[in-house]
């Protein structure tokens, strides 16, 4: 019987009801988002529209959960590309060194030394606003820290003897490289996945609410809560349900990567 | 000395590296400038003739070091959009921009340190659990969002600052700290946060080393213990991460200045993001990109400093 | 001195449990007292007790523990701090990482002066600078400011002792101080222990797993398991008339060793004139200078030599992960196997036994029902159960994960299998097990080893032949009776002579 840290309970819980509330709103939603004046402007939240309606009379429910549904697919898309390219370029590197993995270790560490944000603004200023440049940004961005977390894992199974024994058999290069070894860098690369994530979502929500991130018709929670600000005295819910849902979907993946964590340091 | 001299060449290489890239992005990759200096109506030798004149027409190395020389003089070009030299526009607005993010790190520094050993001291205490759990939650809150909730609630409703009131510290340098003190919480909290946890965690391993057993043996109280052997040992990742966290606070303001209007680095950055200023651009990232990579320089020097390990050899750790 | 009356200790945690039962010890100035036992057999849990070590909301302690006829166990943990430092010290296992890696030599030294007398800062380096001269360190002027880092295992440990005697403590507690140091070096702490005792008229309480150690440096011995003395008295009456089943098992396994057989001539490697070397950047150091041996089938070869003489080098080089410079390496049969000192790192982590074993075959293409029953059949012959398929390494104990990394080699039928230091961080009897098995496997299978140590006594008790190594190279070559007690090179004389003392 493994028993869970409460951490992973908790954040398992809060993730996936969010991403079912979102994957929900991928299909259906209470009105149209786009719909304007469904109900009253600026309207405090009621049975008929939870989360209140925003300054052209949108229903703010329906809205925020499209709105998560872009951020969520925009994080999935870049923790994706920065993975895969992560766990391919460290593995490879971290595995057989050398120069190459000198080289590439120095590009690494000065890159992830920038604060990706403001990198993503760089690439984003060059390519322009939109969808998925957002998305090549810090898809690119986030290949470094990745790469970084493999290579560490594979230079150190290097020197384990399990290594070793599995070239005494005979085991070709790429077995030992992705069915011995990557399975033991398992741990670190879950709780890099939820940072990551959250990262992007944050990168995400940052540079909408900037204006340089996605760009309309697309929803996203950042614009809509740069909107917000505005109506703060007529309209509280909202600044709050927005900035609440995105809380959530972090914190949600936050606790998630945090419970995994422990339990990897637990097992160790 | 010797690897002294060799971090500096690095240093000077890294630097070189970032320029180069720079130019490339800013200066080759979005195209000729001239079609967009002329508008609609030229001709092509007009055109060829203002490329000869700004010397674009010059080969590839030339240009880059033309370019880096101005820019080492302190001249970054020209805005499109303000047709006003950038390095007048930065002067304006960099002072605030540095006077927020040294207002931030300096919360960091001092709200983390004294709670980190006092929550490490008191692991699995009821204040523990209260304020890692806190802790997890501030985590969470992305700082803009953070600095809207600071602006309505603190501001609007509870009055203790006027949100958008900046008042520039020509005119009363009280009154701007005073200002800046809100979105430089904004920004310091969720750091503070990680700083805290990773304080606390580096602490409690600390706690379970062999060298910690051997100073109880001596007889040693646990909070003697703490302080002169422990707390040396636990900073040494804490330091590394506050060196790193600084261009990462730097970054942070250029978010929270637009929550709470303050007219610093951030607004014209993103303005001239948004309207495609690239000589604007380039100079506020080269300025941050030195930033980040002297604070790396800083760090590792005083890495050394505090672990007498390192002095000898950095290079084992392969 | 010391006496300990009837003590108990009872962890209190959900499943509390006993560790140390009914103990009863006295310890005199001068003397050197030992407490011999596996891990687990309470002996540290003991010494931690007197230490104050222990924590009082996890751990229930009765009976009595007199320090000059004053009982430790009713002093306040302030009264404690008192007494710790300044009339007891203790020295660990691990001399490197017991130093704070980022004060200076002296300070830590003198430390417990700062914390328990009003002497100077001079005096008080005057003090330190005299400890670290009285445990044979030279030049402790140029020591006081150096960094344990800079410093060698034996040489740290002396600094854990000078730190330990500067307030001339009456009783002095070393848990293992020994273990983690080469033989030489060990046979040194072990003298400068002895003469610190008899010097300083101070009590010591010495703990180890190694009976060896234990009768070259004591007086009297405890020997203890699951947290009972079993038997105390003289060492050399505990050695030659152990009363105790226990102690007699102890007694004989220090003393067996396995019969010699003479092989058959068939040879399964040849080594001839071979160099190797190791890069790192652009320099390559040669480690390995003209070595030349055989191993016939169905022989155990031992090779001995301190660390860094090149015995894992020469380990490398014989399976192939190491290309030699010059000479040549000839391998007949199969691919030879190995195994090492950590099952822990040569097991893979993420992956149950079952796979572990079946992975070989795999590799080869061997159908699943065939791996299946392969695997099934290994298991007898290393002592293992199905149960233990479906486990990881980490939730085996630490024998039978040495049992998954032999059956793993076995398992692909190899002539020859190298065993590098195989039985070095076990305790004794599972240490006896897992040689037993490796000579039974001899017996079955006609596999021949490979058998690489530090430890010339374990290498006397199962090997037929031996080499010696120093520096990169075979020092002596022959027979192990032979080398064992007629050695001719004078490295191999010290290296028996230390084994002698030990033994």
């Amino acid at each position: 019987m493994k028993r869970h840290h409460s951490y992973t309970i908790i954040g398992g819980a809060i993730s996936a009801l969010m991403i079912a509330l979102i994957v929900l709103a991928m299909f259906w939603t209470p009105y149209d988002p786009t719909a304007l004046s469904v109900g009253p402007k600026l309207d405090a939240p009621s049975l008929a529209h939870l989360m209140g309606t925003d300054n052209l009379g949108r229903d703010i429910f329906s809205r925020v959960f499209e709105g998560a549904g872009t951020t969520l697919t925009i994080a999935v898309m870049t923790v994706a590309i920065g993975a895969l390219c992560g766990i391919l370029i460290g593995s490879f590197t971290g595995y057989y060194g050398g120069p190459i993995d000198l080289i590439f270790m120095r590009i690494c560490d000065t890159v992830t030394a920038f604060p990706s944000f403001l990198l993503a603004l760089v690439i984003v200023s060059v390519l322009g606003p939109g969808k998925y440049h957002v998305v090549i940004a810090l898809g690119i961005l986030f290949i470094p820290s990745f790469a970084r977390i493999v290579r560490g894992e594979y230079a150190r199974a290097v020197t384990q003897d399990y290594v070793e024994n599995a070239k005494l058999m005979g085991v070709s290069s790429l077995r030992i490289l992705f069915v011995h070894i990557l399975p033991n860098a398992r741990s670190v690369l879950f709780s890099a996945l939820a940072i990551g994530f959250n990262n992007a979502v944050l990168a995400e929500a940052s540079m909408s609410y900037l204006g340089i991130g996605v760009q309309p018709p697309d929803p996203s929670l950042g614009r809509m809560l740069s909107e917000a600000q505005t109506y703060w005295y007529s309209a509280p819910w909202f600044a709050i349900c927005t900035g609440l849902c995105l809380v959530l979907l972090i914190l949600g993946f936050t606790l998630l990567g945090e419970g995994l964590t422990r339990e990897a340091g637990d097992h160790a | 000395m010797h690897t002294f001299m060799k971090k500096i060449a690095s240093l000077i290489m890294t630097l070189l590296l970032v320029s180069f890239l720079a130019f490339l992005t800013f200066q080759i990759i979005p195209g000729d400038p001239v079609t967009k200096m002329l508008g609609t109506e030229y001709t092509e030798e007009m055109a060829e003739k203002l490329r000869d004149e700004m010397g674009l027409n010059d080969p590839f190395f030339t240009r880059y070091f033309r370019w880096l020389g101005d820019f080492l003089t302190g001249d970054f070009g020209t805005s499109y959009s303000y047709r006003q030299p950038v390095g007048e526009l930065l002067a304006d607005k960099l002072p605030v921009t540095a006077m927020l993010s040294a207002m931030a790190f300096l919360l960091v520094v001092v709200l983390s340190i004294p709670l980190g050993i006092f929550l490490a001291s008191h692991d699995d205490s009821i204040p523990d659990r209260i304020l890692t759990a806190l802790n997890q939650i501030s985590m969470s809150i992305p700082p803009f969002f953070l600095g809207i909730l600071m602006t309505l609630i603190l501001g609007q409703t509870l009055h203790l600052f006027v949100p958008g009131g900046y008042v520039s510290f020509r005119e009363d340098f009280g009154a701007c700290l005073a200002y800046l003190l809100f979105p430089a919480i904004a920004i310091a909290i969720p750091k503070t946060a990680m700083t805290i946890k990773l304080l606390k965690s580096s602490i409690v391993s600390e706690f379970g080393r062999d060298y910690m057993r051997t100073a109880l043996s001596r007889g040693n109280s646990r909070r003697r213990a703490l302080y002169t052997h422990v707390l040396r040992n636990a900073l040494i990742p804490v330091v590394t991460f506050l060196a790193l966290a600084i261009p990462e606070i730097v970054a942070g303001s250029i978010i929270i200045e637009q929550v709470f209007t303050v007219p610093g680095l951030g607004k014209l950055l993103i303005s001239s993001i948004s309207n495609r200023d690239f000589p604007v651009v380039c100079a506020i990232v080269m300025l941050i990109a030195v930033l980040v990579i002297l604070m790396n320089f800083l760090a590792d020097l005083l890495y050394r400093v505090i672990d007498p390990r390192i002095r000898v050899d950095r290079e084992v750790r392969k | 001195m010391l006496e300990i009356r009837n003590l108990s200790l009872t962890f209190t945690g959900n499943r509390g449990f006993e560790v140390v039962d009914d103990m009863n010890l006295t310890v005199s100035p001068g003397e050197v007292l030992g407490i011999v036992g596996e891990s687990g057999s309470g002996k540290t849990t003991a010494a931690l007790a007197v230490a104050g070590l222990l924590d009082r909301k996890k751990v229930r302690m009765e009976g009595e523990i007199l320090l000059d006829g004053r009982n430790l166990l009713t002093l306040s943990e302030a009264g404690y701090r008192e007494i710790r430092g300044r009339e007891i010290a203790m020295v660990f296992q691990e001399p490197i990482s017991s130093l704070d890696p980022l004060m200076p030599i002296g300070r830590q030294v003198e430390e417990a002066l700062l914390l328990h007398t009003d002497l100077s800062p001079d005096a008080r380096r005057a003090a330190a600078l005299k400890a670290l001269s009285a445990v044979e360190l030279d030049a402790p002027e140029a020591l006081y400011g150096k960094f344990p880092h800079e410093l060698s295992g034996g040489m740290c440990q002396r600094v854990m002792l000078a730190a330990a005697i500067v307030t001339h403590p009456g009783l002095l507690i070393c848990d293992e101080p020994t273990t983690a140091l080469d033989v030489s070096v060990q046979a040194q702490i072990l003298r400068l222990i002895r003469r610190l005792a008899q010097e300083n008229h101070m009590a010591v309480l010495f703990i180890s797993h190694d009976l060896g150690v234990i009768r070259m440096l004591c007086d009297r011995v405890a020997v203890m398991q699951d947290g009972r003395i079993v038997e105390q008295g003289d060492t050399e009456d505990v050695f030659l008339h152990p009363q105790d089943p226990y102690t007699k098992t102890l007694v004989a396994e220090t003393r067996r060793r396995a019969d010699f057989r003479p092989s058959e001539t068939e040879t399964v490697l040849r080594l001839s004139h071979v160099h190797a070397s190791y890069k790192s950047g652009r320099n390559s150091v040669e480690v390995l200078h003209d070595i030349s041996f055989s191993v016939q089938r169905g022989e155990i070869l031992g090779l001995v030599g301190e660390s860094g003489c090149g015995k894992s080098t020469t380990a490398r080089v014989v399976t192939g992960i190491l290309r030699q410079d010059f000479g040549t390496v000839e391998r007949h049969g199969t691919q030879p196997q190995m195994v090492f000192q950590n099952p822990l790192s040569s097991l893979n982590p993420a992956k149950t036994v079952e796979w572990i074993l079946e992975e070989p075959l795999r590799v080869k293409g061997v159908p699943k029902a065939e791996r299946k029953a392969a695997v099934r059949e290994i298991l007898s012959h290393v002592g293992l159960e199905e149960e233990h398929l479906s486990r990881r390494p980490a939730q085996l104990s630490g024998g039978q994960r040495q049992r998954v990394a032999i059956a793993a080699a076995l398992i692909q039928k190899p002539a020859l299998i190298v065993a590098d230091e195989p039985v070095s961080a076990l305790d004794v009897t599972t240490q006896q097990q897992i040689l037993e098995l490796i000579l039974s496997l001899k017996r079955e299978f006609g596999i021949s080893y490979l058998f690489i140590s530090h430890d010339l006594g374990v290498i006397y008790r199962i090997c037929d032949r031996v080499l010696v190594m120093k520096e990169g190279r075979i020092v002596e070559q022959g027979p192990v009776q032979e080398i064992y007690h007629n050695p001719k090179d004078p490295y191999t004389k010290h290296l028996a002579s230390l084994a002698g003392e030990i033994q």
